[in-house]
């Protein structure tokens, strides 16, 4: 209990940088110049649903 | 309304027998009963708003009956704007979303859509009877009795298999992020309901129960149910409908799709934790507290955020806000987004909030949002959806629209200064002392000096209400209108009208 008690701080703080480098971590993840042309086309999505589905995965 | 004159409005549309090969592959029947559905629950459920303002203005309109009281009826009023308004808005664009962006039917079909709709409104029509008959547990937002809760776990549950079963089977290798939002919603709903509505009916057979959890653990429950039902029904979900239909209406994608992915982990993320803020300087721990407060701030930050890609999506194109009034409510409800969740974070720092907490801000603070955000984004999708729907190349009248969003917008406004002022008076004068230590007023005092503030309160309403009357009129013009979308070769009334005599 006292060994707990004396480590708290240090991991309450590594809690808070432990979010932060995963924030971090998630915004370079989705920022890496790769996929912007997979972005592009998620992006577009919506603007080319008109289209019907052909049915190919049991669609009726 | 005639029974078989709503039939008939859910009907497929005719459209000429040449072109029943080329006929939506999607389920849609539901769907149009969901959006009318959501203009019928809107306006119950502005009505009772404006009643129940009334009454706290003139309290003689409780009628003296125990099943007209402002407090049998107040979660009539939410349940009928959250609940049924936003949830078969919800429901509505959610399961049109899918099938679009995933290119695939409903996993379910026809009949899943149609047990889905008579479901969801048997569970409304459950839970207003207990309101009104006295037939409920007491958690805000979450009033109806355990087997009313049932009925809502079997809904969802189906709800949940149909939205994810489209997911699984669809054509769109990319899963779009309005369905990640929608998605989200699903999943959290369904646990909040059934985290908060733990409960055990005091003897079989019995409808009266109380729930599991007990003093500050339930308490703690509640909110985190009740914010989460802000986070994730009121702002997720209708974030959806945001990333979908204003890229829709403004015909061009979404400003940035990377922010919109941050945008998502970090909202879902952040606003599970934000609850506690609804029990600032109550018996739940102080680190509870100021953790909620903290995770209410950083909100600030994914919602700003979301905000941001949801208006820059008009970015080069602001000025089809002069000729679509339609487009103009999606975006003025952006604005209203970024401003209620501006004030959030602010009244839930504790310092504003000893101010502002029980008074009439938070009032006015949520109908920013739910009047502003939710109800202006609802209607956007509506104004896009119901020509979609029944096949019209445009609504009865794009005056209207635009009447209904002056009419409206002036409502909210009064609304929520009217509140504003109304609140900030009343958390003043509660803690106004005089020279000797002694309250400085009797509580009745502050209730007579909001007075004229309900009054204006009132007067907003009505217009709110007007404008959505203004809107049935226009939905009920427009499916009754002989125009059929697609222009001229498909639409030929020739070709419509032989194809009976030919079969």
């Amino acid at each position: 209990m006292d060994w707990l008690v004396s480590v708290y701080p240090t991991l309450r703080a590594l809690w808070v940088l432990w979010f932060f480098l995963l924030f971090v971590g998630v915004v370079l993840w989705v920022m890496r110049p790769s996929k912007r042309r997979e972005y592009r086309r998620a992006g577009e999505i919506p603007l080319r649903d008109d289209a019907p589905p052909t049915g190919r995965n049991g669609n009726a | 309304m005639a029974a078989d004159g709503a039939a008939a409005a859910l009907a497929p549309p005719r459209i000429g027998a040449g072109t029943t090969t080329h006929a939506t592959p999607y389920v849609e029947g539901p769907i149009r009963a969901f959006a009318i559905a959501t203009v019928f629950w809107g306006i119950a459920g502005f009505l009772m708003g404006v009643l129940i303002a009334s009454q706290l203005a003139w309290p003689a309109l409780n009628l003296g009956l125990e099943w007209t009281t402002f407090g049998r009826l107040r979660p009539v009023h939410t349940s009928a704007v959250i609940f049924a308004f936003g949830g078969n808005a919800l429901l509505c664009t959610s399961l049109y979303v899918v099938q679009r962006t995933c290119r695939a039917r409903l996993f379910g079909g026809e009949d899943m859509g149609w047990f889905l709709f008579w479901g969801y409104q048997f569970f409304i029509v459950a839970a207003a009877l207990g309101y009104v008959f006295g037939v409920t547990q007491s958690k805000e937002y979450a009033e109806p009795e355990w087997f009313v809760d049932l009925w809502l776990t079997v809904v969802w549950v189906a709800y949940l298999i149909a939205f994810g079963g489209t997911i699984l089977r669809r054509e769109e290798p990319h899963i779009y992020v309005a369905n990640w939002f929608f998605l989200a919603f699903i999943i959290t709903v369904a646990m909040l309901h059934i985290g908060n509505n733990v409960a055990l009916p005091v003897e079989w057979g019995s409808a009266k129960s109380y729930v599991v959890w007990a003093g500050v653990q339930d308490a703690m429950i509640q909110w985190w149910y009740g914010h989460n039902a802000v986070g994730f029904f009121l702002t997720a979900g209708f974030l959806g409908i945001m990333y979908y239909f204003i890229p829709k209406q403004a015909n061009r994608p979404v400003y940035s799709y990377r922010l919109s992915i941050v945008h998502f982990w970090t909202l879902i993320f952040l606003y599970i934790w934000a609850g506690p803020h609804h029990l600032h300087y109550t018996a739940l721990p102080d680190w509870a507290q100021t953790l909620g407060m903290v995770f209410s701030v950083m909100l600030w930050m994914p919602s700003w955020g979301g905000m941001i890609n949801g208006l820059m999506t008009l970015s080069g194109a602001w000025d089809k806000l002069r000729t679509d009034p339609a487009l103009r409510f999606s975006v003025a409800a952006v604005g209203f987004y970024g401003m209620s969740t501006f004030e959030g974070p602010v009244m839930s720092i504790k310092a504003v909030n000893a101010l502002s907490h029980y008074t009439d801000w938070t009032i006015g603070h949520v109908h920013s949002g739910a009047m502003g955000w939710v109800g202006f984004i609802t209607f956007g999708a509506i104004y896009y959806l119901v020509p979609v729907l029944w096949r019209k190349p445009r609504m009865y009248s794009e005056a209207l629209i635009s009447w209904h969003f002056w009419i409206a917008t002036l409502g909210i406004v009064l609304y929520i200064t009217a509140m504003w002022v109304s609140g900030i008076m009343q958390g003043l004068m509660w803690r106004a002392y005089d020279e000797l230590g002694f309250l400085q007023y009797s509580f009745v005092e502050t209730v007579s000096a909001m007075y004229p503030y309900y009054v204006i309160r009132t007067l907003g309403g009505v217009l709110y209400l007007s404008g959505a009357l203004i809107m049935a009129y226009n939905i009920w013009m427009t499916v009754r209108s002989a125009g059929v979308a697609e222009e001229a070769p498909r639409a030929v009334p020739a070709g419509a009208v032989a194809a009976p005599a030919a079969q």
